[in-house]
């Protein structure tokens, strides 16, 4: 199973203020919030969280088949680096690898269920508009992104007559769709 | 149900269902709600109703429904202490 999110930087900078009081209580532990209060960039750290969070919600969404907002109950752990970060996220005895993608004005985190590596998983950068499964198709004639009779979405393999999971996250200006390769 | 509708509208950007908000709206797939403005709604929630929503009560705060009852019950509780 794959999860992933995309947050558009400057929509979340515009849409959403981490810095309201009792905010952060709300989404991370205490120990995420020491990391970002110790960081330069407070900003990035925030919805580098939220995006693994966010990403790993999905994998649980979709195995536990249940809907919830609880945040401070997927506990995350990273390592940063130059444009990347890689880490975990921890639910219950469940515990999925992450990693994601920190662009000027973008951050992508994909989470995997066990049994699964990043060399798995493919993903395709769009934009996010009205009719982009149409356009996505258009723009990548060798696949096509379709939802399985449980409404989730696949990607469908023209050559070899073959669907692989996908998850879909889209954020402002911001489409990403990650797929596995078999 | 109405306070909850003025409170959840700078958030939402479909009308119709903000108009037509009843009991089983759901914030995420009716309302199109991101989710971390779900966090906006809880905070205002409390602060409006000078109540504590717990993280277990907020997990399950996805529609107008379960939103209603958890403000009656951190209000009785209040009006317990």
């Amino acid at each position: 199973m794959l999860g992933n999110d995309v947050i558009d930087r400057s929509l979340a900078a515009r849409q959403s203020n981490w810095r309201r009081k009792g905010y952060l209580d709300k989404i991370f532990s205490p120990a995420e919030q020491l990391e970002v209060n110790r960081t330069d960039d407070q900003d990035l750290v925030v919805w580098l969280i939220w995006s693994m969070k966010e990403a790993a919600y999905k994998i649980v969404n979709r195995t536990m088949g249940k809907r919830f907002f609880d945040p401070v109950a997927l506990v995350c752990d990273f390592d940063m680096g130059q444009g990347i970060a890689s880490g975990t996220v921890s639910f219950q005895q469940k515990v999925f690898a992450t990693s994601t993608e920190i662009g000027p004005d973008f951050i992508h985190t994909i989470a995997l269920g066990h049994g699964l590596a990043f060399s798995d998983v493919e993903v395709v950068h769009g934009a996010n508009q009205a009719g982009y499964l149409q356009r996505f198709n258009l723009e990548n004639p060798a696949i096509r992104l379709q939802k399985n009779r449980e409404l989730l979405p696949e990607i469908y393999h023209h050559g070899r007559k073959e669907a692989t999971m996908a998850s879909i996250s889209h954020h402002g200006s911001r489409l990403c769709v990650a797929f596995l390769r078999n | 149900m109405e306070q909850l509708k003025l409170l959840i509208a700078p958030y939402t950007e479909e009308q119709l269902a903000l108009a037509e908000l009843e009991e089983n709206t759901d914030f995420i797939t009716d309302l199109k709600i991101n989710s971390a403005n779900l966090v906006d709604i809880v905070l205002d929630v409390e602060e409006k109703f000078g109540i504590v929503i717990d993280n277990d009560s907020m997990a399950r705060m996805l529609t107008v429904k379960a939103t209603i009852e958890i403000i009656g019950i951190k209000l009785a509780e209040n009006a317990g202490k």
